[in-house]
């Protein structure tokens, strides 16, 4: 509840609030970004709240799901050309094999551990506690979970500050599609699948990723003789 | 960005990759020069589906996974 010092909060405020701010909304974030000005959010606000009330008439949300979609896109697309992290050489090495014959892995940056295996030290810091500490998770060491095939879902943790994880704690495989790929090898779509599959925290620091922890993860599938790995963003 | 990086690096270490990406880092792709990508017209943090959509979890990983057949030249993008 607000107090009468929080009664007088401009608009402005509250929209910077959804920005790790007081109200911070992992969802919502991009709203308190700077891609979205204060005269767009109140006009996102006001469309929000007219599409809400027709979808409600019309007991349909594919509007509404749609309007939310593309505020999204909008909330995460550059402002400016970026200037890191630009590249103009294209990497690539050729798939040689059928799918049906050959062995994949799967890396999500969705910041999953099993219980017993918190990457962080000491462990046990809470998804609040990694959201408040952000910049701590930015400049720590970027480690990747290995995370058994056949792990329970009651077996995992999720803690990544950089998203909003509600989705994934009802069903880790929408960044996490270990199941599905599971599923898919015993369907003979595959071949097979690493014992383990992985992840880390893509909300890290780039540099530490590219010169310490991804060149070695490379040696972890070569030594598996994996055929292609799949990524999975969150 | 991460998963851009990681796929730029597998693949200058012969390790084929396919990655997903949510439309609202579709710039990524161009921007990174990703070996294969894939859009899905997902929210962040449901790149691969809704939570217990099952079939569309798996339609999305079917066509990720297809790339890695398909695709036969470097950054090709293909959007669900």
């Amino acid at each position: 509840m607000k107090d009468n010092k929080k009664s007088e909060e401009t608009l402005l405020e509250f929209k910077k609030s959804l920005f790790y701010g007081e109200r911070n909304n992992l969802f919502f974030k991009f709203l308190g970004g700077d891609k979205y000005s204060e005269k767009e959010f109140a006009q996102f606000l006001e469309n929000l709240l007219n599409i809400l009330a027709s979808n409600l008439d019309a007991n349909n949300f594919d509007s509404l799901k749609e309007f939310v979609f593309q505020a999204q896109i909008k909330g995460y697309k550059p402002l400016e050309q970026p200037d890191r992290y630009v590249y103009e050489d294209f990497p690539w090495t050729k798939f040689s094999k059928k799918l049906s014959e050959s062995k994949l892995s799967m890396i999500s940056t969705g910041g999953l551990f099993c219980k017993d295996d918190d990457p962080m030290d000491p462990p046990g810091m809470t998804q609040q506690e990694a959201i408040k500490n952000i910049g701590k998770i930015f400049r720590s060491p970027v480690i990747l979970s290995s995370i058994p095939n056949n792990t329970l879902r009651k077996n995992l943790v999720i803690r990544q500050p950089g998203y909003d994880i509600s989705a994934a704690l009802t069903d880790p495989n929408v960044v996490f599609p270990y199941e599905i790929l599971t599923k898919l090898k015993n369907n003979n779509l595959i071949k097979s699948v690493t014992d383990n599959f992985y992840s880390f925290v893509g909300a890290c620091s780039q540099s530490n990723l590219i010169k310490k922890a991804a060149p070695q993860w490379v040696d972890i599938m070569i030594s598996q003789k994996v055929d292609g790995v799949l990524l999975v963003p969150a | 960005m991460s998963v851009g990086h990681v796929a730029r690096i597998f693949e200058n270490k012969g390790i084929p990759t396919v990655t997903l990406l949510s439309k609202s880092f579709q710039h990524l792709a161009t921007q990174m020069n990703i070996p294969r990508v894939l859009i899905t017209n997902n929210y962040v943090g449901r790149t691969v589906g809704l939570p217990n959509d099952i079939n569309g979890q798996t339609a999305t990983i079917l066509k990720a996974i297809d790339l890695f057949e398909k695709a036969d030249s470097p950054n090709t993008i293909v959007e669900i």
